[in-house]
């Protein structure tokens, strides 16, 4: 692997399987996909010129890789509940077993939003990159990121608000 | 809406905890330190696994390119050595061995002087300079006009015929003549203008219709050459005159004689240039000349000509042959 390939792999690999997790790999599909993912990457190394928005860009090819992945994740779900195929988590520490809650019912709250409304909310509020990237990145004028950020917004809380109602212990 | 990025809901104070938590248990993400480094070592595995492949694509494109480019620049560079001349362009038309056999047996079969080449301008007009395929069809009519009236005695040049007619009929040569195209007139008269043959009655005009009598004398070289000059001739592909087949033959016999014979090559070559003072053989004529000189060791009046030549055409073909002679 060359230097430049090597780093490139080493500075957003982690950020790469956060996306792939929220973009709904299952977990036992991860190793494969991170791998499918920097093979399209480098494959691509050479075109890609914004180097300044790598995670963006990243995160586009990440949304391809994971959408044949998610039809397959939902013919599992038809078979059993998410969580039976979910593989088993050492939490010996609270922390870790709050945050695999938490990460699940992040989880769960983007799945509610649609693709475009999710793309600007995960890599505004999660990832922290700036909304010129990202709209630059998605391809969609900034006014539009603004537009489908605030509505990603509303459905969360709205989302949020009837978990709340469902289960006030969530709340 | 202000294009400025608005606060995070992670560090807002409105927003419900779980939610806060959420977001930041999605940026946290799980320790995939493991995963990363089991991914890493399969990406190289596979990188390197591509590499040797890509680099025999490489070099084979590589190979490819180059192999390619010299069967373009071989070609390119042997057409422009070998390009024909004007004055060889005879040759290249449909007299072919005949054609270049003439000219070749013109040299020996004829004293200095004469042209006796008698068989010369049969074999000239045999090599039928050509200039266009207007010329070629009146030729090929005028051969067929000529064979008509070989009977009648007149050393009439055929194409094949010229050869063996011109060594018996020195002096008839001119008058036959008349019935091949322009070129072998124009050949006839540069004899007949040496011998003083005169033309036969079957010097006719068969060709194309010019008054391109074979007469062999002086007077009517002119002729001729003025006919021919007047006469209507088709553009070529540059939109110039064709190129006239008498012109282009004194050349193309200036050339063969140039081998054995610089001396009457430079004699052809002076008779070209009176005939033809402003045609369009004028650059091949130049570079004629000075060949001749050199070879008859006028070395300096051959290099005055050279550059006067490059003076006056600079971006002439031609100057590869001054350098390399």
């Amino acid at each position: 692997m060359t230097q430049a390939k090597r780093q490139l792999f080493e500075e957003h690999a982690a950020f790469v399987c956060r996306s792939l997790r929220v973009l709904g790999v299952h977990e036992a599909d991860l190793d494969d996909m991170l791998q499918e993912v920097f093979v399209v990457v480098f494959k691509r190394f050479q075109d890609y010129e914004e180097r300044g928005r790598v995670r963006a860009w990243l995160y586009s090819i990440c949304t391809r890789v994971a959408s044949s992945q998610r039809r397959k994740l939902r013919r599992r779900r038809e078979d059993g509940p998410l969580e039976a195929e979910e593989a088993p988590v050492a939490a010996t520490q609270l922390e870790r077993v709050v945050d695999h809650e938490a990460l699940a019912f992040g989880r769960t709250l983007l799945e509610q939003l649609p693709r475009e409304q999710r793309d600007v909310f995960w890599l505004y509020e999660v990832e922290e990159l700036p909304m010129a990237e990202i709209a630059e990145s998605l391809a969609c004028p900034l006014q539009t990121a603004y537009s489908r950020l605030r509505k990603a917004r509303q459905r969360i809380l709205n989302e949020l608000q009837l978990v709340a109602a469902k289960d006030p212990e969530h709340a | 809406m202000p294009n400025e990025d608005p606060p995070r809901l992670k560090y807002s104070q409105d927003v419900p905890p779980q939610l806060v938590r959420a977001l930041q248990a999605l940026h946290q993400g799980e320790d995939d330190r493991a995963r990363i480094s089991r991914v890493s070592a399969k990406l190289q595995a596979e990188l390197d696994a591509a590499q040797p492949l890509a680099a025999k694509g490489l070099a084979g494109l590589a190979v490819k390119v180059c192999l390619g480019a010299l069967a373009l620049i071989v070609p390119s560079v042997w057409w422009l050595q070998h390009e024909p001349t004007v004055d060889q362009q005879p040759a290249s038309t449909d007299a072919g061995a005949p054609a270049v056999a003439a000219p070749e047996a013109a040299p020996t079969a004829e004293p200095v002087p004469a042209l006796a080449v008698t068989s010369t301008p049969a074999a000239a007009g045999s090599a039928a300079i050509s200039g266009s395929p207007r010329e070629r069809r009146v030729k090929s009519q005028t051969y067929g006009a000529s064979r008509g009236s070989r009977s009648s005695g007149t050393n009439r040049v055929g194409r094949g015929d010229a050869t063996s007619r011109d060594a018996s009929s020195a002096a008839a040569p001119a008058s036959a003549v008349a019935t091949q195209a322009q070129p072998r007139s124009a050949a006839v008269d540069s004899r007949a203008h040496q011998n003083g043959a005169q033309p036969s009655a079957d010097a006719t005009e068969a060709q194309r219709g010019a008054p391109v009598e074979p007469q062999p004398t002086a007077a009517r070289a002119p002729e001729p050459v003025a006919s021919r000059s007047t006469e209507p001739q088709p553009t070529d592909a540059q939109g110039q005159p064709p190129i006239n087949p008498s012109e282009a033959k004194l050349l193309f016999e200036a050339r063969v004689a140039l081998r054995n014979n610089p001396t009457h090559a430079l004699r052809t070559l002076d008779e070209h240039a009176k005939r033809y003072p402003n045609g369009r053989l004028v650059p091949e004529r130049e570079v004629l000349t000075i060949e001749a000189l050199r070879a008859l060791g006028r070395t300096e009046e051959a290099e005055t000509r050279a550059n006067q030549f490059r003076a006056r055409y600079p971006g002439s073909f031609h100057l590869k042959r001054l350098k390399q002679r």
